[in-house]
């Protein structure tokens, strides 16, 4: 009694995440499954391969396409884009740097409207907005935090404070 | 909403705000050390907080805690590049 060839595709996709939940070492969390990518984004965290980022930015943007309203992909996205300007800061390209920095708020904030309760996104948004500033971009991020202020920079550093001040109210399970 | 003060990330990302900010604005290197080593303290595993404890400890004047701090960063993660930075700045 032999297998019909429509039971392949199930059998194969059943033996795959078995593979991988005993392979990696790791048991299957709903961590894991809510996302995917994040043993990878933390390898490329850890080494900074410009290369490996790359893909990994490639393989982002394609899950986004698919699934636009992932709160978890934009933030890995935003990640990424962060470990971007670190290898960017190392070469001392500051024009890259700024695209970077920009990609990455962008994606955080996009992280962020779609899931406000996040702690780690607000804590990355946070992080990148003080990035944005040391780079010298301090009038621009001044005129998206504050944009009726003619002193933005003052308005933008009691931004801060209050960001500062309201640290650990953010941090919410997600 | 349940509040949560453990998550590590974002006791790391106030620390790096006390470190950053002015002292006129709210910047407390006290406080930084304080919160990143409470970030520690829930996930001891993040070699880059390590490296902004040493960072933080370095701008308080204490190179030697400082040196600590990087040493268990590269413990960590050998090659990153952000602990080896850091660790040449402490030498010069």
């Amino acid at each position: 009694m032999g297998m019909s060839k429509s039971s392949y595709p199930r059998l194969l996709a059943v033996l795959y995440v078995a593979l991988l939940s005993i392979g990696l070492g790791a048991p299957a969390s709903a961590s894991a499954a809510d996302d995917p990518l994040g043993t990878a984004v933390e390898a490329a965290r850890r080494t900074h391969d410009e290369k490996q980022l790359q893909s990994l930015k490639a393989q982002l943007e394609q899950m986004i396409a698919q699934n636009p309203n992932d709160a978890g992909l934009y933030l890995d996205l935003a990640r990424v884009q962060e470990y971007f300007l670190d290898v960017y800061e190392m070469r001392k390209d500051k024009k890259a740097a700024g695209e970077a920095i920009d990609k990455a708020i962008d994606a955080a904030q996009r992280s962020i409207q779609l899931n406000d309760k996040s702690g780690d996104a607000h804590s990355l948004l946070a992080d990148l907005y003080g990035r944005k500033m040391s780079l010298g971009n301090a009038m621009f991020a001044a005129r998206s935090l504050a944009p009726r202020s003619k002193r933005r920079t003052p308005r933008l550093w009691r931004s801060m404070a209050r960001i500062l001040a309201c640290g650990p109210a953010l941090a919410v399970n997600t | 909403m349940a509040l949560d003060g453990k998550n590590p990330r974002v006791w790391a990302s106030l620390g790096r705000q006390y470190l950053m900010t002015p002292k006129m604005f709210g910047g407390d290197v006290a406080k930084s050390i304080e919160s990143f080593q409470k970030s520690l303290a829930f996930d001891s595993s993040q070699d880059q907080t390590w490296v902004w404890l040493a960072k933080a400890f370095q701008k308080q004047g204490d190179t030697g805690k400082a040196r600590e701090a990087v040493q268990h960063a590269l413990s960590l993660n050998p090659g990153s590049r952000f602990a080896l930075a850091t660790a040449a700045s402490l030498e010069k």
